[in-house]
């Protein structure tokens, strides 16, 4: 089967994946039921998850995985959770994409696999005491367009 | 604690409708509780939050 991500684009992420420190972990969510873009999706991240060994990949059915799309608060498909890793362990960071990465929003999901293997948002002083300070969640939903 | 999402506006259309995005970036906070509309700079955008999540 063809190819999502030409020599030229892997060649340019593998670049960007030297720059990993820590170890990440992709939850790929798919849903059987009305998904235009679930198997794009899936074919996207498991091609990049193969350029990088540091870069891990799980997938799930929202359905089949009810608990763990919960754990992660994922409750549409395509979801692209990224998470941190550490041996064993998955570290929600709780960042998502919601929806294929095509596009411009593809070096999104690149640029957020970084930040996750640098466990460092690159926020400033202000804005981090400010998160820390927060008593419930907070849930911030940007919409972007792939163009 | 936070939930940092980003959401393709073309594939969800009822989220689109259901918080009125008309123009991208738009940004919502606690599903509805807040909204920003443009790219604002991080200390402008932490001020939309902060006024948000006050009422």
């Amino acid at each position: 089967m063809e190819k999502l991500l030409n020599e030229q684009i892997v060649g340019q992420i593998r670049q960007a994946f030297a720059g990993i420190s820590n170890p990440v972990q992709i939850l790929f969510f798919g849903s059987r039921e009305n998904c235009e873009y679930c198997d794009e999706t899936e074919k996207l991240v498991r091609e990049i998850s193969e350029i990088d060994e540091r870069v891990n990949l799980s997938i799930h059915d929202l359905n089949d995985d009810a608990a763990l799309a919960t754990q992660y608060r994922v409750d549409k498909a395509p979801v692209i959770v990224i998470a941190g890793r550490d041996g064993d362990k998955v570290i929600d960071l709780g960042i998502q994409f919601s929806g294929i990465p095509s596009g411009y929003e593809f070096s999104t999901l690149i640029n957020d696999i970084l930040f996750a293997s640098k466990r460092d948002s690159g926020l400033g002083t202000a804005t981090r005491e400010f998160l820390k300070s927060l008593t419930k969640p907070l849930h911030l939903q940007v919409f972007v367009t792939p163009t | 604690m936070i939930h940092a999402e980003a959401v393709d506006a073309m594939e969800f259309p009822e989220l689109t409708q259901r918080f009125s995005v008309q123009g991208v970036p738009q940004t919502v906070i606690n599903s509805g509780q807040g909204i920003v509309v443009g790219a604002y700079p991080e200390q402008q955008l932490l001020a939309e939050i902060q006024s948000a999540l006050s009422h």
